[in-house]
């Protein structure tokens, strides 16, 4: 089965060139990864439905302008980043998570399913609190697991900013993680 | 005790993602056994990589515009109408931009430019982004270092970066390529900018 990254270049020299196919392909392997991404910046899984559909469509409307430069992962992380920024500035932000029915697929035992879970809502929350910028950097870099260039490119900010916006949040998540703790 | 080694703090995500050789996976592992504040961020590390897994919900599937290929951008028709003063303000407004911003290709982002500045404190204003203070300081003319800044200051290297993008597109090919929020953010900035007075099309 085909991973996210293994020929996506050639995928989307194919999309742009206007082989819809192609495009359905990448869809395909990066749906559910941008769908979580969106999920956890959002903290609504309507918002990231929503922003699903509208990043893959913009991405696909503006394939002309992917020039290979970047990554295509990066190219469609920074739209559904930007997609987010837009709903941001329309509204106000939710205060909560919606961390229900989620279904994650794992090998733990339930107990321990269960424990992880709560462990996560907890975690979700504090996330959420984080300033728009650090909240970005932790999920692009830890969640994602993109590097550090990528997650500056998305962000549009050099890669000292991002770093630096890094370690201030899991410093503030690692402290009111103790704090926390039940 | 507080460990400083952001180095490799800095990699502990990559031990989920398996972007480490054996020697910098045995590096931070080393480092981990006399480390706990490091094992403790390890921990919160774990919770986030755990999180990939989230699926998409059941019947939830994108689709695509049904036409073959996708449509030129529409956003900047405006740009080839006859509205000479805007199209003579934006554009002196670019190059003005791109004189100021050119150097932060390569030297650390400084923000020196009092027109970006009021650019700027306009947007925050529309978007209620609580960074008038910031902004104010820099359309003062005093530089600021943002790679320093922290937190929401942030956002001024995210849009000044863009507008060297901006910059970039205009002494290149003229727009063409930009996605479309670059284009929107230049509509703005070209609204910002026009004469008093003067009315897009």
């Amino acid at each position: 089965m085909k991973r996210p990254g293994e020929n996506d270049q050639e995928l989307a020299k194919k999309a742009r060139g206007g082989d819809g196919q192609a495009f359905e392909e990448l869809v395909r392997l990066y749906q559910r990864m941008i769908y979580g991404f969106l999920f956890r910046l959002s903290g609504s899984k309507e918002d990231a439905m929503e922003l699903t559909q509208l990043t893959f469509v913009k991405s696909w409307m503006a394939i002309g302008s992917f020039r290979g430069e970047s990554s295509f992962r990066t190219y469609l992380y920074t739209v559904a980043a930007n997609a987010w920024r837009n709903t941001l500035r329309d509204r106000y932000r939710r205060p909560t998570v919606d961390v229900d029915e989620i279904p994650l697929a794992s090998d733990h035992s339930p107990h321990e399913e269960a424990e992880k879970s709560q462990q996560q809502e907890r975690l979700w929350i504090l996330v959420d609190r984080l300033p728009r910028r650090q909240k970005e950097v932790v999920l692009l870099r830890i969640r994602e697991g993109l590097s550090f260039v990528e997650a500056a490119r998305i962000m549009g900010c050099s890669i000292g900013a991002a770093k630096a916006n890094y370690h201030q949040a899991v410093k503030r998540l690692r402290g009111e993680w103790r704090e926390d703790q039940p | 005790m507080s460990c400083e080694d952001l180095r490799i703090k800095e990699r502990l995500p990559d031990i989920f993602s398996g972007d480490l050789t054996p020697e910098e996976e045995r590096e931070v592992r080393d480092h981990l056994v006399h480390c706990s504040e490091c094992r403790e961020e390890l921990d919160l590390v774990s919770l986030f990589a755990a999180d990939r897994d989230v699926e998409l919900p059941p019947g939830f599937r994108v689709s695509l515009p049904e036409e073959d290929r996708p449509a030129r951008h529409e956003g900047w028709r405006w740009f080839r109408r006859p509205l000479a003063p805007v199209l003579a303000g934006g554009l002196a407004a670019a190059v003005l931009v791109l004189l100021f911003l050119g150097p932060w290709k390569s030297a650390p982002p400084v923000v020196e430019d009092g027109l970006l500045a009021r650019y700027l404190f306009q947007r925050a204003e529309r978007y209620d982004m609580g960074l008038e203070e910031e902004i104010l300081t820099v359309a003062g003319f005093e530089s600021v270092e943002v790679d320093q800044a922290l937190g929401e200051e942030m956002v001024l290297a995210g849009e000044a970066e863009t507008f060297v993008n901006l910059a970039d597109g205009l002494s290149g090919e003229l727009l063409d390529g930009m996605d479309e929020e670059t284009i929107l953010i230049f509509e703005g900035f070209l609204d910002d900018m026009a004469p008093e007075g003067a009315e897009r099309g």
